[in-house]
């Protein structure tokens, strides 16, 4: 049996569901990727014999927690730290000295790179400043016969390495912070609070100390000589 | 002439032909070329930065995986020691089910990124590395390789012209991100269960039990020296 239209049909699937909206596809694989994980975890954690009820009731919910707060904090932080790295390189903030230069003095046609680039630059209409100047790929909007001269090995690969590189260490920094310091941190405190909650209701509450003879209510005179230990012990004629 | 706008510097450039829409203010007359030299406050990384920028812009998945690893074995241990919320013994065991999971995590992680990466590229390469590495050629080599970007009878790139080359690479590059974190999440559903939670288990155990034994001796030494 030949598999490879298979494989091809599934190829040309991907590309079009998954390539083309890589931020769909990530949030969807990385967040499943995390519930898959914790289930196994949490399994680990169930099965293993050598830790206690009391140790579970803290470290299973702690797994769960882990993978709803690392979810969380990879979109509030991790994501917000690879754009910030990305923007710096855009706007042109950081940049190389070489690529800075390449800039300034590589021309297409008439003008440079640095003023091509730079007449993308728009204002938004709460009048801020949107910043484009340094991306590369902005090239292509303005005009396809410069995008060609453009986009030359030299120039594309040194913008490309520089702003990968930015990138990758922006995304690790982001991660650092969320999955190793704010989801620690998170998950501690919410897995506390349910051993303290499971603890709590799993302890006996305690029984009421019922009398020997229990009260007649409401006690008046008439209950009151009922009870034995006045029956017991009669007071003759003396008057209680 | 240059004018100054809320803290970015523009340059008054009447030759400028390219202009872009201006600010509400500004408008009246005023042709500028705010590039970005002018525009925001830049820096010029140095070149040990710089070539330490771009050793980590060729950082595969796998060294991610294994900086965020190490990361997480160095920090996230000592936050579950330091957890005031809970008694001391179940901190310890929190403390040694951490570092068994992200140990368990970057050892059977790395190999099946690597392996993944490795399978995937076998099976998306361009005619052009093809051609480089003069491999003999089979309809394998181009079978995750989309349709639409490469026609797989005539191997030939489909609205890619030779000046657009680069973008077909990233494009392709992009596509083996998107099949290769789908692939890793159905290897994970197997994985995960068969490799990761015993190699947990038998860590956390060893922790506990070396950790119990430590104490045992400190009790002990304590007794001794009553």
């Amino acid at each position: 049996m030949n598999i490879l239209p298979y494989v091809k049909r599934s190829a040309n699937y991907a590309y079009e569901h998954m390539t083309k909206n890589p931020g769909s596809m990530f949030l969807i694989t990385g967040s499943l990727g995390w519930i898959l994980s914790s289930i196994a975890q949490v399994t680990a954690v169930v099965i293993n014999k050598k830790i206690d009820k009391k140790e579970k009731k803290f470290l299973i919910p702690q797994e769960i927690a882990d993978a709803a707060v690392n979810i969380t904090s990879f979109y509030l932080l991790t994501k917000n730290f690879t754009k910030l790295g990305e923007h710096f390189v855009k706007t042109g903030r950081l940049a190389t000295k070489e690529l800075r230069s390449l800039y300034k003095n590589e021309k297409i046609g008439e003008q440079t790179i640095e003023s091509l680039l730079g007449s993308k630059v728009s204002v938004t209409k709460n009048g801020k400043t949107k910043l484009k100047d340094f991306d590369i790929s902005g090239l292509k909007e303005i005009n396809d016969k410069s995008a060609i001269a453009g986009f030359k090995q030299t120039l594309s690969e040194k913008y490309f390495h520089f702003a990968d590189g930015i990138t990758f260490i922006s995304s690790i920094v982001g991660s650092i912070i969320s999955c190793s310091i704010v989801t620690p941190i998170v998950r501690n405190k919410i897995a506390a609070h349910f051993q303290k909650k499971s603890l709590m209701k799993e302890q006996k509450p305690l029984e009421p100390i019922t009398p020997a003879v229990p009260f007649q209510h409401p006690l008046n005179n008439d209950n009151y000589k009922k009870v034995s230990s006045v029956n017991a012990f009669p007071s003759g004629s003396m008057k209680v | 002439m240059t004018i100054t706008v809320s803290a970015f510097k523009i340059n008054n450039n009447p030759n400028n032909t390219k202009c872009c829409d201006l600010p509400h203010d500004l408008s009246s007359g005023v042709k500028y070329n705010p590039s970005f030299g002018a525009l925001v406050k830049t820096h010029d990384v140095g070149e040990t930065t710089e070539k330490l920028v771009k050793w980590f812009g060729k950082c595969s998945t796998p060294m991610n995986r294994f900086i965020l690893g190490v990361a997480a074995v160095m920090i996230q241990p000592w936050i579950d020691l330091h957890n005031k919320d809970v008694d001391e013994k179940t901190r310890k065991v929190s403390r040694a089910r951490t570092i068994a999971k992200n140990i368990a995590g970057v050892a059977t992680g790395i190999p099946i990124r690597i392996l993944c990466i490795k399978s995937i590229d076998a099976l998306t390469r361009t005619p052009e590395e093809l051609k480089r590495t003069n491999k003999s050629k089979t309809s394998w080599n181009t079978a995750l390789i989309p349709d639409k970007v490469l026609n797989k009878d005539t191997q030939e790139w489909v609205n890619f012209t030779d000046e657009h080359f680069g973008e077909a690479l990233r494009l392709v590059k992009k596509h083996r991100e998107a099949i290769g974190s789908t692939v890793a999440l159905v290897v994970m559903l197997f994985t995960n269960f068969a490799l990761d939670v015993p190699i947990t288990k038998y860590l956390t155990n060893k922790l506990i039990d070396k950790d119990e034994a430590k104490n045992n001796k400190k009790i002990n030494t304590k007794g001794g020296n009553a």
